[in-house]
């Protein structure tokens, strides 16, 4: 054998060798590193409040898909209208997985005074979804916010009216008239359709 | 006198090497394989629809070529070739090697060798419409990425090869 | 991060250059290498000269372990590139037609392409070839072909996850594979030549 041969043939045995051990030091694919995780959880839009969430709900929202980490049990007995439940312990499945894998649909993550949806959302960002926030103070935070609303104290304020008078409409179309506190009966639950995530496809070889 | 190159070639590994840079190169900046049958596809196409153009936005096989208003020519495999044929033609000028003859084994005559070479144009050129790719874009290519087509390419056309070389062996030994 | 253009962080003109030049490279490894010598390319069938699986292995091998480490090291994005789909029954049956192909015509597009432009006749009648096969393709597509095409699709399947080995194994595997085939070949050709050579052999460059 040639010496040019014999470079060539050790240096691909070498690259291999050197490429089955960068293999085990490196995030796995797709995932998100820890700076960058960092930065995601630090910035501004990550929370949704409770107003806002109202809001964007009552205005029908086409593009917000909300989700609901807790048990089936809790969800079936009162939810959000319009989510949809994936409780947190099988967040990783296939199928519930395929909800967050679009980049379209704004999603909104809530659970109830459990750090669940926090758990939920860093599982998610970490595999790369997008738009992805919280539900400030969970759904206990937003009953007390908007069914349980308080009418301002202390003296007129115009904007604390005009919040009040906008949590009471809101009541409204949640189904609890004047303030009843007891549960109301399941919600329907809205199936929102997939949009699957597309890359660019690129023109393939001989094809 | 000038040292006559015409029989010698680069090392192998060498030469292998050199094409496995293209293809890492090909793959990092256009996120595509080398090819070589796609390109001919490509001027098939553009030959058709210059001759009929209602006929080549109707067909399937055509259409997705030519619907979006560009040449098909326009693509990145075309150019490619173009310049495959370019680095070609300057190692053929290197070695010395730019000459019109009739490559073959010396027990055939150039008839022969001739039809079967055209013969064999007319199987690859099915075989690689048909696998979604030749020697270099499915099999060279795929298995640059570990693609099962790939492999499967690569068990099928030099399974295929050695199957039939007994049959054959008169055109080569 | 790579691949540039898919992400389109370089412009198209630019894309085409680049393909221009990746494409004298190209040709300079298979001319240089011997492929518009349709002798030695038919070699690798009857043990005279294994010039096709020396440069085919290493290509492909340096293109996987290169491509790889930039996947690894965070350079590039594999999934983003263009990543044959796989098809079965059609990618079978093709191969046969193309290995068919190999041992009557001593080419492949590629090959007979750099030769054709270099002033093999024989590379000439083979592209030749190679069009009338793709237009009758063409021709005959819808009926004859389009179901065929489409079946035995398995998508984006990649072997080592079919094996369930990782891909840096799977490369290392076919590594100490390749180079196991090299040394092999070197014998077997070396025999055949010593035993019964072909005629003219010097025109293949050993």
């Amino acid at each position: 054998m040639r010496t040019t041969d014999k470079i060539v043939i050790i240096g691909l045995l070498l690259g291999s060798v050197w490429l089955f051990f960068s293999g085990k030091n490196t995030p796995e694919k797709g995932e998100i590193p820890p700076g960058k995780l960092h930065e995601l959880m630090l910035q501004k839009h990550r929370d949704i409040s409770a107003d806002e969430l109202t809001e964007r709900i009552i205005n029908g929202d086409p593009l917000l898909q909300i989700v609901d980490v807790r048990d089936t049990k809790e969800y079936e007995n009162y939810t959000l209208s319009g989510a949809i439940n994936i409780p947190l312990k099988d967040i990783l499945k296939k199928d519930n997985l395929a909800y967050f894998d679009q980049d379209v649909l704004n999603t909104v993550i809530f659970s109830n005074g459990t750090s669940d949806a926090q758990i939920a959302w860093n599982i998610l960002t970490r595999l790369g979804y997008k738009n992805l926030t919280i539900l400030k103070g969970g759904l206990n935070n937003w009953f007390e916010t908007i069914i349980l609303a308080k009418p301002p104290t202390g003296p007129y304020d115009k904007e604390a009216d005009e919040l009040y008078q906008f949590r009471k409409g809101a009541r409204v179309y949640f189904g609890v008239g004047g303030g009843i506190e007891e549960e109301s009966a399941p919600k329907p639950k809205v199936r929102i359709p997939i949009i699957k995530h597309k890359k660019k496809e690129v023109e393939g070889g001989c094809s | 006198m000038k040292e006559d190159r015409s029989n010698k070639y680069m090392n192998p590994y060498l030469a292998g090497f050199l094409i496995g840079l293209m293809l890492i190169a090909a793959y990092y900046f256009s996120g595509e394989g080398l090819g070589g049958s796609g390109a001919l596809k490509k001027v098939a196409i553009a030959a058709v629809n210059t001759v009929a153009p209602e006929y080549t936005h109707e067909a399937a096989y055509f259409a997705p070529s030519v619907e979006n208003g560009k040449s098909p020519l326009n693509s990145w495999l075309v150019f490619e070739v173009i310049g495959v044929i370019l680095g070609a033609l300057l190692s053929a000028a290197y070695y010395g090697r730019l000459s019109m003859k009739v490559g073959k084994s010396p027990k055939i005559t150039n008839r022969t060798r001739l039809i079967a070479a055209l013969a064999g144009g007319i199987l690859w050129g099915v075989g690689s419409q048909l696998g979604r790719g030749c020697t270099s874009g499915l099999i060279m290519s795929g298995m640059a990425v570990n693609a099962l087509s790939g492999y499967i390419g690569l068990a099928a056309v030099f399974g295929g090869g050695y199957l039939f070389a007994y049959f054959f062996r008169k055109l080569w030994i | 991060m790579g691949p540039l253009y898919p992400q389109g962080l370089i412009s198209e003109p630019l894309n085409l250059l680049i393909a221009l030049f990746i494409g004298i490279g190209f040709g300079i490894g298979l001319e240089a290498g011997g492929f518009t010598n349709t002798r030695k390319l038919a070699g690798v069938f009857y043990g005279y000269d294994f010039v096709v699986l020396k440069v085919f292995f290493t290509a492909a091998l340096t293109g996987a372990i290169g491509l790889f480490l930039l996947d690894n090291y965070g350079l590039m994005d594999i999934e983003l590139t263009f990543y044959p789909k796989t098809f079965w029954i059609p990618t079978t049956i093709a191969g046969i037609i193309m290995g068919l192909g190999f041992i009557i015509g001593g080419f492949c597009p590629g090959t007979s392409v750099c030769a054709a432009f270099t002033g093999k006749i024989d590379g000439i009648y083979f592209v030749i070839g190679a069009f009338i096969g793709i237009l009758g393709y063409g021709f005959t597509y819808e009926p004859l072909f389009e179901k065929l095409r489409n079946s035995g699709g398995l998508g984006k399947a990649n072997i080592a996850a079919e094996l369930g080995i990782s891909d840096e194994l799977f490369i290392f595997i076919v590594t100490v594979f390749a180079v196991v085939a090299f040394i092999v070949a070197n014998k077997i050709q070396q025999k055949v030549n010593s035993k019964n050579p072909v005629e003219n052999i010097e025109e293949l460059g050993l």
